[in-house]
């Protein structure tokens, strides 16, 4: 995903320089439960940083840290260079915070939610009807305006919710599992309002432990596994980085001609995950390569009708960050992950 | 204070448009009004005449008045104790913390929420205190003053409820606790009164009265004429010690605040026999050592035998320490609802999720 840079950025507050979020050293226990030990992040502004890791890895924790309602047993945080547990008050001012779990006022009309919401970030009451109307107007709610909140669906309330986290222009945006049990049409939405938040300057963490949910808005992706994080990476766009390709044919008869060429070229290939999906993975440095090698396999004669990217940068960066962990335990891995990494030549034809 | 007054907006907001709530004020009138009535009806049936109209016009209003307290005290716990584990629960409690809400707005908030409905009650049962002061043709500084001490029993009950709730984690739990606290102050401190008489026995010389009979010349009831029989030893309870346990009673503090000190109370009518002086007076009994309230202490008679509800106005009112404990009360159960509601949220009891 490219980054999109608007020449003017409206309505975002001035921060100081180490704006978004900067945390370090977070611990956290509940009981004898360790929910989140030694966790660092950041999150810069202008970016979408994504946060990912299996269920229970701390992520809601993280979140509830950094939104301000849960104190760490170590660490710190600053928002925009306030620190958060000294001077909760101040960072609330600059974060949005989207729960997973979309609390609504059911009887409150949509307007009177961002309307209240609005006030209590301290906004005159005609300052706050005002944006309540332009939020409502910006998540395309503006119809249920004057109807109670119960009668949204499912992805409505979420975009209800978007619209309040945001009502007072924060700097930095929390949206934990945003787009949990929504319809394609509703993510794709959610897509770009969150890019578009970025784009305005807002530094935006999101999490979830879907990938390809994140896979299209994020620019940086940390992974925490263990409640404690275990990566952050750019999910950039370098030309050389390796990229693995799935190619098949049209059919799966001739599977083994592209078999045959590959082998003839000396290029190692694997049937990558799931076996039930026709063709094999090869391994690229960067679209270049993928390029020329596509390029050969058809002047050869090789009959292809499939030849794409496979998996994903946050995949890629998930399952990088999972190796080191699935070495350290000895049970068996969890994620099919390491399977898809193992030996290039398993000398299998589909 | 004006983010106060957005949360009391907004709850308040939430309340008018759930059809329980007037179902629950429907009820509430006609209750309170079928008691009234009923109170009349019985009035008329027993052929009183209009001389008795006003010691019955003042024991009317004392009884409607308590039924007005009593159902306060049943539904306010009802109208606060979800005030907060509610919102919990809808998942919407955190979304107003993460605003620069601090966290004792937002519990005045609730609490101002939870109250002011409460006083809609009392406007529900005012039509019939008034028909009962009109036809007791009673002062009206009873009527504000019943008024005014329902008004601070509502918030000491919601404050009540309001704390219960930022403490417990659960709606059920903050409501069985809050009617268990109500019922602390309603029927706790008359058995912790009760009980507290068995270990403040004292022991007093007293022998026995002989009361007068109506053959003698200046007879009068209940005065002892002579005490006879030798002194002996008698346990008595120190009441001095004990009585403060009923000020807090919702009941005794109403009857207390509410019953006036006027010439009606000096004649021997029924009047003086209405509830709430009753209950003022044998309140404040309790302030009198056992030697003022036996009768034949070291052989002496006392000279009448009932002038303890004529003395009333004597004695300390105990409303104020009964109002004091409330609030003490309330207080101290804000401070710890405070402490376990506010964020960043330090140490979480067992099960309870911040969001």
């Amino acid at each position: 995903m490219t980054q999109i840079t608007s020449a003017s950025i409206p309505e975002v507050p001035q921060r100081r320089v180490p704006g978004g979020i900067d945390a370090h050293g977070l611990s956290r226990s509940f009981g004898d439960v360790k929910a989140v030990r030694e966790m660092a992040l950041s999150v810069p502004p202008g970016k979408v940083t994504a946060l990912v890791g299996p269920n229970g890895s701390g992520k809601t924790t993280l979140m509830l840290i950094l939104a301000t309602l849960l104190r760490p047993d170590t660490g710190f945080v600053t928002v925009d260079g306030i620190d958060a547990m000294r001077d909760p008050q101040g960072a609330r001012r600059r974060i949005g915070w989207m729960p997973d779990t979309l609390g609504v006022w059911e009887s409150l009309t949509c307007l009177e939610i961002l309307g209240t919401m609005g006030r209590l970030y301290g906004m005159s009451g005609a300052e706050a009807d005002a944006r309540a109307a332009e939020q409502l107007e910006w998540v395309q709610l503006t119809e249920f305006a004057k109807r109670p909140a119960r009668v949204l669906s499912r992805g409505q309330q979420q975009r209800l919710s978007l619209a309040r986290a945001t009502v007072h222009r924060p700097s930095v945006l929390l949206l934990d599992e945003p787009a949990n049990g929504l319809d394609p049409g509703s993510r794709l939405r959610l897509r770009d309002d969150v890019r578009q938040m970025a784009a305005d300057g807002v530094a935006v963490l999101v999490s979830s432990h879907v990938l390809s949910e994140l896979e299209e808005m994020s620019d940086r992706a940390v992974v925490v596994r263990d409640g404690t994080t275990v990566s952050a990476s750019e999910l950039d766009d370098a030309a050389d980085r390796e990229l693995r390709y799935r190619i098949a044919g049209p059919e799966n008869a001739q599977g083994a001609a592209l078999t045959r060429a590959l082998e003839e070229r000396g290029i190692p290939y694997t049937h990558g995950r799931g076996r039930q999906r026709a063709g094999v993975v090869v391994a690229v440095s960067g679209r270049q390569a993928a390029a020329q090698l596509l390029a050969e396999l058809v002047g050869a004669g090789v009959p292809i009708a499939h030849f794409a990217e496979e998996g994903s940068r946050l995949e890629d960066a998930y399952l990088a960050a999972e190796r080191p962990a699935a070495q350290g335990s000895s049970g068996a891995g969890t994620a099919a992950g390491p399977a898809a990494n193992a030996a290039p030549q398993e000398g299998e034809t589909a | 204070m004006s983010h106060v007054g957005t949360l009391v907006g907004m709850e308040l907001r939430q309340r008018m448009r759930s059809r329980g709530w007037y179902v629950m004020l429907a009820v509430f009138f006609v209750l309170t009004g079928l008691v009234t009535l009923g109170a009349l009806g019985l009035f008329g049936l027993s052929g009183a005449g209009p001389e008795e109209r006003q010691a019955s016009g003042r024991l009317m209003f004392d009884f409607v008045a308590f039924f007005v307290l009593l159902l306060s005290l049943l539904i306010s716990p009802a109208l606060s104790a979800n005030a907060i584990t509610g919102d919990r629960a809808g998942g919407t409690l955190a979304i107003v913390q993460v605003t620069p809400v601090r966290t004792w707005q937002l519990m005045l908030g609730k609490w101002i929420a939870a109250w002011i409905p409460s006083v809609a009650f009392l406007l529900a049962a005012l039509p019939w205190l008034i028909v009962t002061l009109v036809f007791g043709d009673l002062p009206v500084s009873m009527l504000l003053l019943a008024c005014l001490v329902l008004m601070v029993e509502f918030a000491v009950v919601t404050g009540l409820g309001v704390a219960v709730s930022a403490i417990s984690g659960r709606t059920l739990f903050a409501v069985v606790v809050t009617y268990l606290l109500v019922a602390l102050l309603g029927i706790g401190t008359l058995i912790g009164f009760g009980l507290g008489t068995q270990f403040t026995k004292t022991t007093v010389k007293a022998n026995y009265p002989d009361y007068s009979s109506t053959a003698d010349v200046d007879w009068q009831p209940g005065q002892v004429k002579e005490c006879t029989g030798r002194l002996r030893d008698q346990e008595v309870s120190d009441m001095r010690r004990i009585g403060w346990a009923l000020a807090p009673n919702p009941f005794v503090l109403m009857s207390d605040a509410v019953a006036p000190a006027s010439r009606l109370l000096d004649e021997r009518d029924a009047a003086v026999n209405s509830l709430m002086t009753t209950i003022s007076a044998g309140t404040r009994i309790t302030q009198l050592s056992p030697e003022e309230t036996i009768y034949c202490v070291d052989g002496i008679p006392r000279t009448t035998g009932e002038p303890l509800l004529v003395e009333r106005g004597g004695l300390t009112p105990v409303w104020p320490l009964g109002l004091a404990v409330q609030v003490g009360f309330v207080a101290v159960l804000m401070v710890f609802g405070h402490r376990r509601l506010n964020t960043p949220a330090g140490r979480l009891p067992r099960g309870l999720r911040v969001a």
